[in-house]
Formats: structure tokens, sequence, C-alpha cells
């Protein structure tokens, strides 16, 4: 009879955690704006790298981004 | 991934002969190497040899948070290029470019940067391209206005 409740205390956590985790995940993905859970935080008006090649007058523009890894 | 394999052929057919400007961004992502490596290549980058630290970075690519571009590791690979390696370890061990970094990942963000490499042409999301025929393709239906 005291068993019962010691099986059934895990049980009760279960649910709330997996809402937990899953309100987290869905954070981690979508509230950040940068995809990685990485809020980014620049100071205003500073300007970000400036690596080109080719010339001011070409018809198109090909703008890459990239992670290294 | 363009800046790994395709960049040679681009540069070559289209950016060296005036048809296509090319714009490389940072937009680390994969955890605390992306921005190691993105902040070591504008610390090159204050010495003149950006291009050359990036194409140094890409060429020892082995996987995601392998080592590779742990801050040690990016000096050591400073050191390869001849760059002033006490003045870049204090440029990387300050961070003094972060935020240049950030900069570029919050223009990235706010353009609707989701995975990398993202391309845009002409301010139009092209990627993913499978490979540079696929990126030659989508190059040359816009220079004909398709």
């Amino acid at each position: 009879m005291s068993e019962a409740p010691q099986r059934l205390l895990p049980l009760r956590w279960i649910l709330p955690i997996a809402v937990l985790l899953a309100l987290l995940a869905t954070a981690c993905r979508s509230g950040d704006g940068g995809g990685d859970g990485f809020q980014v935080t620049v100071p205003p008006g500073t300007v970000g790298s400036q690596h080109v090649l080719g010339s001011p007058q070409a018809p198109l523009e090909l703008i890459e981004y990239a992670d290294f890894q | 991934m363009l800046a790994r394999s395709a960049s040679p052929q681009l540069i070559q057919e289209y950016v060296n002969t005036g048809k296509v400007r090319y714009v490389f961004k940072y937009y680390p992502f994969l955890g605390e190497e992306s921005y190691y490596a993105a902040e070591a290549t504008e610390c090159a980058s204050d010495q003149g040899k950006f291009w050359e630290y990036h194409d140094l970075l890409f060429s020892l690519w082995q996987g995601e948070g392998v080592g590779t571009f742990l801050p040690d590791k990016l000096k050591t690979y400073a050191g390869q290029l001849a760059l002033d390696t006490q003045t870049f370890a204090t440029c990387l061990d300050t961070r003094r470019d972060q935020f240049t970094v950030l900069a570029d990942k919050r223009d990235g963000a706010q353009a609707g940067v989701k995975y990398t490499p993202t391309l845009f042409l002409n301010g139009q999301v092209i990627s993913p391209v499978r490979d540079y025929e696929q990126l030659k393709a989508k190059i040359e239906d816009a220079l004909a206005g398709r």
C-alpha cells in the first residue's frame, strides 16, 4: 500500500516536464531570430563585415551567409 | 556548400568577368567554435588576409564541434599564413570583432536566414543550392532576366 504512491509520483511529473521541454524546444527554434537559441544583441549602429569580391557595377549581387563549421 | 567547393569556379566565371558581385557574411550558429572561427577570420581581415584565412578554414573543415576551430588551433592557422600572431592572439582573446560578426548574424536573421549556407541573388533567396551547376543555372537565369 505504501509502494503505489512512490510509483505514481514520477508519473505525475511526466506530463508537465514533457510540456516544458516542448516549450523550450519551440523557443530555441523560433524565438531567437538566429536559429541556435543564441540571442543576437548588438550595440545600435554596429555595422557588419565588408568582404566583397567583384565590381560594384556587376548586374548581380550574390550574398552568402555561412558558418565555417 | 558554396564556400567550400564552388567559390573558385564562381569567382573565375562570374566575379572576375564583372557579372556577379560576391559578398560573404558570417552566420555562426553551430556552436562556440562557429563564433571563434568567424571572429578569428575577422582578426585575419584586420591584417589584410581575410580571404586567405577564410579559404584555409573551409579547407580544414572536419565536422561540427570537433575542435578544429578552438582558439589555440585558430592561432596556429594564423601563424601558417604568416600573420602577426601576437596581434592576432590579442584580437581573438579580447573578442575585438565579436560585434562585427554578430551584426552580420543580426542582418542575416532579419533577412530570413535560417540555415547555412543561405544565398541571396539580388535580394532573393536561391538556396538551397545542390552544387555549382545548379547555382550557375540560377545565375544564368537572372542574367537573362528570367
